[in-house]
């Protein structure tokens, strides 16, 4: 709508130009011929007061051109010839125009490519809201100095009773299930979650309802989430699934939810081991076994609490658990900021890598500005005669600016497209960096902008 | 330029396109020789910068424009105030005598005597 608003807006003021500058031509057209009335009286011939007329009065065209500078649609009308004209001077020189377009493109491309995976990686790795305060809880082996254990359930459930820091905390694994009925049986990755999940990540499922806590309970376990995928590819987008039943393994289970297509947990698992499924704790009959360090487990800090005030806490409560359980003995607790863990061995040699590409934007930059200058100087002719013929400075400013962003855009378009090869070449090698083609706008600005 | 002419400072041109078509109806043209005139000669105006002036004074809506003919029997456009117009002529007026007076009491001022 209201880009039907202002394409009519525009529209009338072009037309608008027209009717001003038709009638300017006849007022100016007026003009000279009273001031050759006057000079003509003085004594001079006809035609010589109808050219000294024009003289004073400073050209007809210049006149005008200053008029239709007060003109609203004038700045379109402009650049839309300016646009033009820019075009024709690209098409007459076309090996000046590859060779810009081509360092455009090349290096807005590279850009686009690896600030998408810097972006994915280390700026925006968790895909939950508010995912700052979000850590993740590790046991440790002080003897061997290991940490990135993973934790025995019953563990968890102490760690969760006893602190006072986390507003939240669940805890996961995988477990791979068999889905039957339908044509074929099929085998999928599902994981196997406390019923708090969702919510500690804020995140709602597309249709139905995350999992209760009594389902954390054997035989009150027989329900499933399905992924946005699963759902899609084995039960045709039904939006009538909740409350259907589905065959894991050998029981039936009741459908409660349905995941929207983003939602990913684990979150970094590469796109080969996708999770189709979620399902409740009741399910593993290992997880009353203190020493099956089976699970995952996370947390949200309370609003205020910092990793480390979390992980004094952790430590003194893991003091108290290790005197009432053999098992526990010789096991530490180490809290680990979410964001910062994803990505962490490779942050420096993306950044390393962030800083290069950047380096050969800049110097294709330099490069494309050096040949517009050249070609400027060897445009002078042409300057000077268009200032000749009225163009004011201002204008030929915005001419030759005009000029440029055309080839920012045209080289930052190739760039996308380049980009968007170049990071499916990387999707492919790497498949974890699945993420968000979003920033290419920004690099695409601000290579213009340096232009 | 002549001599005993003065370059109009930025922004004065508009004032005596008003006064000048406050005096009567006036076509383009007739405003130039009318400035003239009641300056005794002494402004001296562009006369291409004469029309985006009258431009941008009909845009504000001070001047209002029609055709007509003219006393040399040609079609010219003419141009008389509005009410809008003779308001803004008046305030601007008084601003000019304002900054006139003071900037004339301020070139005439004498160092202060011991």
């Amino acid at each position: 709508m209201k880009l039907l608003d202002s394409l009519r807006f525009n529209v009338a003021a072009l037309f608008q130009r027209a009717q001003v500058n038709a009638e300017m031509e006849d007022e100016l057209r007026s003009h000279i011929q009273h001031r050759a009335d006057d000079l003509e009286r003085s004594g001079l011939p006809r035609a010589e007061a109808e050219r000294r007329a024009r003289v004073e009065l400073g050209g007809i065209e210049q006149v005008k051109e200053r008029v239709g500078e007060q003109l609203i649609g004038n700045w379109l009308h402009s650049t839309v010839s300016d646009c033009g004209y820019g075009l024709r001077q690209f098409r007459k020189n076309p090996s000046f125009t590859a060779v810009a377009v081509l360092t455009l493109a090349m290096a807005i491309g590279a850009n686009t490519a690896v600030f998408s995976v810097v972006n994915a990686v280390l700026l925006r790795p968790l895909p939950y809201p508010d995912s700052g305060r979000l850590v993740q809880i590790w046991s440790t082996n002080p003897n061997t100095n290991r940490w990135g254990m993973w934790t025995a359930y019953p563990r968890f459930e102490d760690w969760r009773r006893e602190n006072t820091v986390f507003e939240g905390m669940a805890t996961a694994r995988t477990w791979v299930i068999s889905i039957k009925g339908g044509d074929h049986p099929e085998s999928l990755l599902g994981v196997i979650t406390s019923s708090q999940l969702l919510q500690l990540l804020r995140v709602h499922p597309m249709l139905g309802r995350g999992f209760l806590p009594e389902e954390d309970q054997p035989g009150h376990d027989q329900v499933v989430i399905l992924s946005y995928g699963l759902w899609q590819r084995r039960f045709g987008s039904d939006r009538n699934i909740i409350g259907r039943t589905v065959d894991v393994g050998e029981q039936p289970y009741t459908v409660i939810g349905v995941m929207a297509p983003d939602f990913r947990f684990p979150p970094g698992l590469a796109i080969s081991y996708r999770v189709d499924a979620w399902l409740p704790l009741g399910l593993d009959p290992s997880r009353n076994e203190r020493g099956s360090n089976n699970y995952y487990t996370f947390a949200r800090l309370k609003p205020g609490v910092t990793v480390a005030q979390a992980q004094a806490e952790m430590d003194a409560v893991n003091q108290g658990l290790a005197e009432k359980h053999p098992e526990d003995r010789g096991l530490g607790v180490k809290v680990v900021g979410w964001q910062q863990q994803v990505g962490s061995e490779v942050r420096p040699v993306l950044l390393m890598l962030l800083g290069a590409i950047s380096l050969v934007l800049l110097i294709a930059c330099a490069n494309v500005a050096s040949l517009l200058l050249a070609r400027g100087a060897a445009r002078q002719r042409e300057t000077a005669l268009r200032q000749a013929l009225g163009a004011g400075r201002a204008r030929l400013i915005r001419q030759f600016l005009t000029e440029s962003a055309l080839l920012a855009i045209i080289g930052g378009v190739s760039g996308l497209l380049l980009g968007y090869e170049v990071l499916e070449l990387f999707i492919r090698l790497a498949p974890t960096f699945r993420d968000s083609t979003r920033p290419r706008l920004i690099c695409t600005c601000s290579s213009s902008a340096l232009c | 330029m002549a001599p005993d002419q003065a370059q109009l400072l930025p922004g004065t041109l508009d004032l005596l396109i008003l006064r000048a078509v406050s005096l009567g109806l006036l076509h383009g043209y007739g405003i130039l020789l009318r400035i003239g005139q009641i300056s005794g000669n002494a402004l001296l105006i562009e006369q291409g910068a004469l029309y985006p002036g009258l431009f941008r004074l009909v845009r504000q809506g001070l001047l209002k424009a029609r055709w007509g003919t003219s006393d040399n029997n040609r079609r010219a456009k003419f141009y008389e105030l509005t009410a809008a117009g003779r308001k803004r002529l008046r305030e601007e007026t008084e601003n000019w005598n304002r900054l006139a007076t003071a900037i004339r009491s301020a070139l005439a001022a004498q160092p202060e005597q011991e």
